[in-house]
């Protein structure tokens, strides 16, 4: 069964814009699937709606044969583009809120990792730089052994240094049991690191997906090369 | 789950509710001595210290119904921020259901107002038993009042349960007319969300308030001209019974808009959530 | 640090040649045990299939060899590694003597250069 499958998805912001149209996209288990696009061409809002945070104005999601609701978001760990904690909460807090609520979090995996980027537990999240913020929470993220992680532009605005450490970190957490989302448009850092590909264009729809490693193959371009070829601005 | 939820809700909410009841009740023990002095029909007190004293009242009503407007924020600022700010790309992920998410705001907002409620009753029965505890009269008048209260009670039970039901649920009325605003402002507006939800609640309540209002002295008068007019013809016994069955309306009425408004929300937070 | 791709060939080939440099310098000794695909795939901040793939044409090569549950392991036959060492020198040769050429440098210059060089 694959852990993620869109049936004749549709989404419109406004009447007739739609950003989604008429999506079908099938995931399997056990991969780290790259969302590519431009700017604006949808794919936060889908992870949005996997995530179950916006409603599709048609169409089906299946999350593991489940439908969006409290079930699946229990088996979905979702890293949005913002912080989404309360800035006066501690570090050590949230990792207690997360464990409270998550039967698949595990706090020691957690405490680790900060502990390997020397965050200290018992500081508040408002005295954090952006940058630490989002490793804590892609720590918090990470630490859940969910069936599909959703990473929403997990490098962007994140240094260099912090990006490989992001990527390592999401790499070192594989499970051939899940599966890795991640949306970006920074995909030359990202794509030594993806299974597969979708391209997904304005107009909401998948203009070419496939395997990164045969589209090297094929067309003897990196991902990066593709990405440029197939929306140029032109 | 649900208990959990409640929890983080109480914590956030009386994390700064403890400020205005310990304000509240400092400036409370001020009002014992204007109190005092006000009361006292055996001195005469200047003009000048009249006017201080009542300026004192002044300051400790202000200070209660500041106090029970800070509840208000704070139930309000933990409804918006937990849901509608960043915060809610958390909340609305968790695994739980959405209706677990509304009943805990709904009931932690209660446990807020209620204690609060409690606060003031607690400091205003202070200030009148330190103002006047040491008085014999006041203390002859409360026993007579005692004395009287059983059988008041039994005379009047059904007016007694029926009022305070609709008390309590005009209270639940309001704590959920603040939630569907807060929530309708949150879902329609692009930017500024605070501020189209603080418009839409002030709104919401001066319309409430005009409607209440011009139905109870419309009401109100036809129903006493009617009453009365029945008067001649009716027992007193009837006369009981119609206001006790119109008092039970009355709560059906305002029952039935609370489940409306609560399925309100819960169907705005469920379909409609878009957050920014 | 992640390790850095080019783009004209696959990944997995790349990794695959990484390791194999690996072990004809030594870094990897014979017989000797090498990093887990996870281990590999962290370091590398790569997919981990990937790593995988990599694996699987050494071990198709004879240069690695899975010893189950105890991970993988250089081949201690001395015989494959040199044959790779081999196959190794002769690609650098090739594409030495090509890159040459184009540049219009003779073979004969080449040689002499090498025997005066100082490495």
């Amino acid at each position: 069964m694959s852990v993620l499958e869109c049936k004749n998805l549709c989404k419109a912001y406004k009447k007739g814009e739609y950003v989604i149209n008429n999506l079908n996209i099938e995931i399997p288990k056990g991969k780290i699937v790259g969302l590519l696009g431009p700017n604006g061409c949808g794919k936060s809002t889908l992870i949005k709606m996997i995530a179950g945070i916006l409603q599709p104005n048609s169409g089906e999601i299946y999350v593991s044969g489940k439908q969006i609701g409290e079930e699946t978001r229990a088996l979905v760990s979702y890293l949005p583009e913002r912080t989404y904690f309360s800035g006066g909460m501690k570090v050590s807090e949230v990792v207690k809120y997360f464990a409270s609520f998550y039967s698949d979090f595990s706090t020691e995996r957690a405490c680790e990792l900060l502990s390997v980027l020397g965050i200290n537990s018992d500081a508040k999240l408002k005295t954090l730089s952006k940058g630490t913020k989002e490793k804590v929470q892609l720590i918090l993220v990470m630490s859940r052994q969910a069936k599909l992680y959703l990473l929403d532009e997990p490098i962007a605005g994140v240094d260099p240094a912090a990006r490989e450490y992001i990527l390592s970190t999401i790499v070192g957490n594989y499970n051939p049991e899940a599966t890795v989302i991640i949306t970006t448009h920074l995909i030359t850092d990202v794509e030594q690191v993806l299974d597969d590909f979708y391209f997904l264009t304005y107009g909401g729809n998948i203009l070419k997906s496939g395997s990164v490693e045969d589209a090297r193959i094929e067309s003897g371009k990196s991902l990066d090369e593709l990405f440029r070829e197939v929306f140029r601005c032109s | 789950m649900f208990l959990k939820l409640f929890r983080n809700d109480l914590k956030a909410i009386f994390k700064y509710w403890w400020l205005g009841a310990i304000i509240s009740a400092a400036v409370s023990t001020i009002g014992i001595f204007p109190l005092r002095v006000l009361s006292n029909n055996n001195y005469y007190y200047s003009d000048a210290v009249y006017t201080i004293c009542v300026l004192l009242l002044m300051l400790v009503f202000g200070s209660i119904f500041a106090f029970m407007l800070l509840t208000t924020i704070l139930v309000f600022i933990r409804y918006f921020k937990n849901f509608f700010s960043d915060e809610g790309y958390l909340t609305f992920t968790l695994p739980v259901r959405r209706n677990q998410l509304l009943m805990s705001k709904l009931l932690s907002a209660i446990v807020a107002y209620a204690a609060t409620a409690a606060v003031v009753v607690a400091e205003v029965t202070t200030m009148i038993l330190a103002a006047f505890g040491n008085e014999p009269d006041f203390w002859w008048e409360i026993g007579d009042l005692v004395e009287k209260t059983p059988d008041f009670i039994c005379d009047n039970w059904i007016y007694i349960i029926e009022g305070i039901t609709l008390a309590l649920v005009t209270g639940l009325f309001s704590i959920l007319l603040l939630i569907v605003c807060v929530t309708f402002a949150s879902v329609i507006a692009k930017k500024a969300k605070v501020f189209a939800a603080i418009g839409i609640y002030y709104g919401a309540t001066t319309i409430v308030t005009t409607i209440f209002q011009v139905l109870y002295l419309f009401g109100g008068f036809w129903f006493i001209n009617w009453v009365v007019g029945l008067a001649d013809n009716i027992s007193r016994n009837y006369a009981g019974n119609l206001i006790a069955l119109l008092l039970f309306v009355l709560i059906l009425f305002v029952s039935m808009f609370c489940v409306i408004l609560y399925t309100l929300s819960l169907w705005m937070i469920d379909k409609k959530l878009n957050l920014s | 640090m992640s390790w850095k791709f080019l783009a004209d060939s696959p990944v997995y080939i790349q990794i695959a040649d990484r390791i194999r440099s690996s072990v004809l310098s030594g870094e990897y000794a014979p017989g000797g045990q090498i990093p887990t695909v996870r281990q590999l795939a962290t370091i590398a901040a790569v997919n981990p299939n990937t790593v995988q793939h990599a694996f699987s044409e050494l071990e198709d090569q004879g240069l690695i060899v899975s010893k189950g549950t105890m991970g993988r392991f250089v081949t201690d036959d001395e015989a494959v590694i040199q044959s790779c060492r081999k196959k190794h020198a002769e690609k650098l040769v090739k594409q030495f003597l090509v890159n040459a050429n184009r540049m219009s440098i003779s073979k004969e210059e080449l040689i002499s250069m090498i025997k005066e060089a100082d490495i």
